[in-house]
């Protein structure tokens, strides 16, 4: 019953407008003043400044702002260079290049918002121009920017283990092998796809062409090194990791493309001080949301309900996933995550999952419904780039959206997929 | 506008800077700056706060954005706006009261400034809530 007043009201005010912030808020607030009377309400401001004031979600600001430096910088076009000198030769060119531009992308920015504007401007005119439909170009465009979140550096990923009290650098690499499984899955599609309609490859130019793209793409592509290597050979916190990405943006930028601008600088700070506004006020209103979860045993409800159907781990974690996927397709991936996180991640501790895996999948799950209709804002904004209608986006969507489906799929099957590499840094 | 834009950024900026003299300081001059972790922290809460007035925040427009919906829906999301951020506000100006005399550790600062941010920025971030929509045809966007 608790469950239901709170995540009814939640989901109810967002469905009719509301900002999410204020939807979780409020719903909190008003849990709070049925359930716990005695409860001074001063309890909300305490707990939503003390959700925002936490040192690692500094680390947030500072891969927003990294990436909006390398964006303005100059090397959203030296990686897709790179990405063509690559794959491009392969059937259906450029709709790889463009899942390749988003695994490199992926290692600069957090955001899959900021993956699909940098890359799809860029690359919607020009797999136009080489003869693939808009519709396609933009449905690819969007389903690769699910990569973004889940290859480090990701926000969301940060936030999850804010959240779940995991350690970031495990999170990241566990991220490493999904994101590239992503990839793969989405490249298979694509060739099948180009296959059946006779989208055009490009041409081979050569390994010289590889290396000399690769060589300028270099420095842009070596910040997740930067930034994993340094977080878990323990020099630096994750949040000093994303200042040093920040400074190393700054002088690729200033003084090695020469591209940056101070006026740009200046935008750029703006900017990554208001993206991360509108996710930490949503993680600070979500500490509201898990002290109330917590303080009323919501999540023994939650497990009550899941445990009745199996107590066998796959399937909890199966039905986890669908729930998840029902809230990911009204809501934001963070909203998602601060309202999920609370309820499920008891029970999964309790039946033994581990806390990485589930991580993972939720994110990835999460990063799914952005693509996905009624409220999924990739589709509207690759749209937008390629001025075609959402409902062909959507169309074209379809098989890549089931992609995504066989790989989120094969990650719930496999932990090992997602578990092998921080299993070999704890083991190393 | 502008002061908002030169506040902002320029906190940010501050937030960044620190950070990094933090781990300077730390491996290159070999002793940490014992008050910077703190001091970022409360500047950070300032950034968030202040920046979350301006900022676009994420909310469903599926059925709000219809027009036969709007007229209803969108004093609603005002009213639950100005509730929230009441409700911020006046928890922040309450805290403020009781923890006036608490002081940070390190930087000896009095923690009314940290709940200061709850009222500053919750009623700031109200009153361009009701700015904006007073003027909905001008782009009042910060």
């Amino acid at each position: 019953m608790t469950l239901l007043v709170l995540l009814g009201t939640m989901l109810g005010l967002a469905l009719l407008g509301v900002n999410l912030v204020f939807a979780i808020l409020l719903a909190s607030a008003l849990a709070l003043i049925v359930y716990r009377e005695y409860v001074p309400l001063e309890i909300v401001a305490q707990l939503f400044l003390s959700g925002i004031d936490n040192f690692l979600l500094l680390a947030v600001g500072f891969f927003f702002l990294a990436g909006e430096l390398m964006n303005r910088g100059g090397v959203t076009r030296r990686i897709i260079d790179f990405a063509q000198a690559c794959v491009g030769h392969v059937r259906g060119g450029l709709g790889h290049v463009n899942v390749a531009s988003s695994i490199f992308f992926s290692g600069i920015s957090g955001s899959a918002v900021a993956d699909t504007a940098a890359i799809g401007s860029v690359m919607i005119p020009a797999m136009e121009k080489a003869g693939f439909s808009r519709g396609f170009a933009a449905a690819i465009t969007q389903s690769s920017s699910v990569i973004g979140p889940i290859i480090p550096p990701s926000i969301p990923i940060i936030v999850y283990a804010v959240l779940a009290q995991q350690s970031v650098g495990k999170m990241f690499l566990a991220g490493i092998v999904p994101g590239l499984l992503v990839a793969l899955c989405l490249m298979i599609t694509v060739y099948i796809l180009a296959l059946r309609r006779g989208y055009p490859a490009g041409q081979w130019q050569g390994f010289r062409a590889v290396l000399r793209a690769g060589a300028s793409a270099l420095l842009a592509l070596a910040t997740p090194v930067i930034i994993v290597g340094g977080i878990l050979g323990g020099v630096m916190t994750a949040t000093e990791a994303g200042a040093v990405a920040v400074a190393y943006a700054f002088v690729i930028g200033k003084f090695w493309f020469r591209e940056l601008s101070w006026a740009h600088c200046g935008e750029a700070l703006v900017a990554a001080a208001k993206g991360s506004a509108t996710v930490l006020v949503i993680v600070g209103a979500s500490s509201v949301f898990a002290w109330i979860v917590a303080d009323l045993q919501i999540s023994r409800t939650a497990a009550e309900i899941i445990f009745s159907v199996s107590r066998d781990p796959f399937w909890v974690l199966v039905m986890a996933m669908l729930f998840v996927l029902l809230i990911g397709l009204f809501m934001d991936p963070l909203a998602g995550l601060v309202v999920t996180v609370p309820v499920l991640l008891p029970v999964m501790i309790e039946i033994g999952i581990d806390p990485i895996h589930f991580g993972v999948l939720i994110v990835l799950n999460l990063m799914i419904g952005l693509t996905t209709p009624p409220v999924g804002y990739l589709i509207y904004l690759s749209a937008y780039l390629a001025n075609e209608r959402p409902e062909v986006v959507i169309r074209e969507s379809l098989p890549f959206l089931a992609t995504l489906f066989v790989a989120l799929a094969l990650c719930i099957c496999f932990p090992a997929l997602v578990l092998s590499l921080p299993a070999l840094y704890s083991g190393g | 506008m502008r002061l908002w834009r030169i506040a902002v950024g320029g906190l940010m900026l501050v937030v960044v800077l620190l950070t990094l003299s933090q781990v300077f300081a730390r491996y290159v001059l070999n002793s940490s700056i014992i008050w910077a972790e703190e001091a970022n922290r409360f500047l950070y809460v300032w950034v968030i706060l202040l920046a979350a007035v301006g900022a676009d925040h994420m909310r469903i427009g599926l059925i709000a954005d219809q027009e036969r919906f709007r007229k209803w829906l969108t004093p609603l999301a005002l009213i639950a706006g100005i509730l929230a951020l009441g409700l911020v506000a006046w928890g922040g100006w309450t805290l403020r009261q009781t923890f006036v005399h608490d002081r940070y550790v390190t930087l000896g600062l009095s923690k009314g400034w940290y709940f200061l941010a709850a009222v500053v920025g919750g009623a700031l971030w109200a009153i361009v809530l009701v700015w904006r929509s007073l003027e909905p045809k001008k782009d009042t966007r910060l």
